[in-house]
């Protein structure tokens, strides 16, 4: 269980970000609102450096229409090339099946269970994609990075990827 | 006018080697900030600046959105001077032919000055036209060809106005850093149509294949039935007009009138044109009649003249699928593109999934290259 001082609290203040190099490997530490998060510097789709360059940003999500809007501020990162967004908390992808539902009736097993899903009525689902992430903890005022992996990556890519 | 250091107009331009590096056919760079207007005579300068360009979009300074929302640039692309992506020969050495071995890129200009898909070669006035692509021609040789011997240009001309075209292609078509006319996607007739067949001819003479890039204007709505409603209908949809592109200059013998002449669609997706070529001899079948003179069967111009470059890839949920669907098209016509600094940037590194043939990239990304564009690698 490696783990490896990555700065002093000071050093990355709320709202910023450090990009260190920890085993051959770029990763992105961000303090956001006063919690640290650290995912790997390679957005999953097609390898952009997503922490070195992506946007962070809130998101706000409604039950329905004209319901109460809840918005959650610094929640996500958009990568710098293809946009595709993550949530920077957990480095999962998301997207709404009710706006990508294109067949009725397919039924598959997938790893996980139900507590997995947000809303199980269809509402946000967890996506298929998945960042590679690393817990971070503060010891005595210094940023501590563990990269012990937390998370296999998921998906059709990560499966062809295994096949080959 | 503001005096503005000019690169030499005129420098050595070495054999273009691949070596064991990659083809890129689609770098979009942009000149800085008031460069092109110290290219262009007086009058010109004074006309642009009083009454902007009017294009087939017809309209000036305005294009189409949200597609061009942040220039539709990488976020990582824009240099920390300030100024355009595209902009600096540094940054597109050390963000796309330095760490991926690009060692030919070829660059389609879209200008004039992050103007990107509404360029020159739209203005209404032919002589505008003119003076526009003659300047971003001068620009771009001189300022990315002759310091970088990696980057090779596409040459815009006044496609809508062929005296003017083939002027300019007489003009720079024999500079060895030129490989290829830049055309458009939109255009004020169907490709086939005989007004454009001088710049056909004069593209051969010069042995220099055409590049059409996708573009917005063209006078016409963006789709066959009209303008489309959402952003989403229009960027699915644009491959629509290539399409139409290919099937005009198959059909009107253009390439039996020019046998020597290979173009190549830039920016438009590979696999939409597999299912329409095999369609398209179904019909030909029935139909050929109407077309008595065309000397072959419709899908065989496809491998002596019909090229497509790769971006933005298909990424089919079976990656093997992907492989398949180029086959179908043409295994050795179809080249690497990355499109940077655009934000649908294509990296050589993931573009193909792991299951893709290793042959068939590395036809893509080298040798396919090599047979458009005539060089000897």
């Amino acid at each position: 269980m490696p783990k490896y001082v990555v700065a002093g609290t000071s050093e990355i203040e709320p709202g910023e970000r450090k990009i260190v190099e920890l085993e051959g490997r770029k990763i992105g530490v961000f303090n956001v609102d006063g919690e640290y998060f650290a995912l790997l510097d390679q957005c999953p789709h097609a390898g952009a450096a997503l922490c070195s360059f992506g946007t962070v940003f809130g998101v706000s999500d409604a039950d329905k229409p004209d319901g109460d809007i809840s918005y959650e501020r610094n929640r996500a990162i958009r990568c710098p090339w293809h946009a595709w967004e993550y949530d920077i908390r957990t480095g999962e992808s998301f997207f709404d099946p009710r706006n990508a539902r294109v067949r009725k009736y397919d039924v598959e097993v997938v790893p996980g269970s139900p507590a997995d899903v947000v809303d199980p009525d269809g509402g946000r689902q967890k996506g298929p994609f998945v960042m590679e992430g690393y817990a971070v903890s503060v010891e005595d005022d210094m940023v501590v990075v563990d990269t012990s992996r937390r998370r296999p990556a998921r998906g059709s890519r990560a499966q062809a990827q295994s096949r080959a | 006018m503001t005096a503005i250091d000019h690169a030499p107009s005129a420098a050595p331009v070495g054999e273009a080697r691949l070596g064991t590096g990659i083809f890129d056919v689609d770098i979009h760079p942009v000149p800085r900030e008031g460069l092109i207007a110290s290219y262009l005579p007086d009058r010109w300068r004074r006309h642009i600046h009083e009454y902007g360009v009017r294009t087939t979009n017809g309209l000036t300074h305005v294009t189409e959105y949200p597609q061009m929302y942040g220039g539709a640039m990488r976020n990582d692309a824009w240099p920390d001077d300030g100024s355009y992506p595209g902009s600096s020969l540094e940054l597109i050495r050390s963000q796309l032919l330095d760490p991926y071995n690009v060692t030919v890129g070829v660059l389609q200009c879209l200008a004039p000055g992050g103007q990107t898909l509404n360029p020159a070669s739209q203005a209404l006035d032919p002589r505008v036209a003119d003076v526009l692509t003659r300047a971003i021609n001068d620009w771009q040789l001189e300022h990315l060809v002759y310091p970088e011997p990696r980057l090779r240009a596409s040459a815009p001309v006044a496609f809508e106005a062929a005296e003017f075209a083939v002027k300019e292609i007489e003009r720079v078509g024999s500079n060895p850093g030129v490989v290829s006319i830049l055309g458009l996607s939109k255009t004020l007739e169907p490709l086939g149509s005989r007004k454009y067949w001088p710049i056909y001819e004069a593209a051969v003479a010069h042995d220099l294949p055409i590049q059409f890039h996708l573009s917005q204007g063209g006078g016409h709505a963006n789709t066959g039935t009209g303008w489309t409603s959402y952003h989403t209908e229009y960027h699915v949809g644009h491959t629509q007009s290539l399409q139409s592109q290919m099937l005009s200059l198959i059909l009107t013998g253009t390439f039996d009138r020019f046998p020597d002449l290979k173009v190549m669609f830039v920016e438009g997706n590979v696999v939409h044109f597999a299912p329409l070529v095999q369609r398209l001899d179904y019909h030909w079948k029935t139909l050929r009649g109407e077309v008595a003179d065309l000397q072959r069967k419709p899908s065989e111009y496809i491998r002596d003249h019909i090229f497509a470059s790769t971006q933005p890839i298909d990424e089919p949920e079976n990656p093997k699928h992907l492989a398949e669907m180029i086959e179908e098209f043409c295994p050795d016509n179809v080249v690497f593109a990355s499109d940077y600094p655009h934000f649908d940037f294509d990296s050589p590194e993931t573009v193909f999934p792991s299951v893709f043939p290793d042959d068939l990239r590395d036809k893509i990304m080298r040798t396919n290259g090599l047979r458009f564009f005539g060089l000897e690698g």
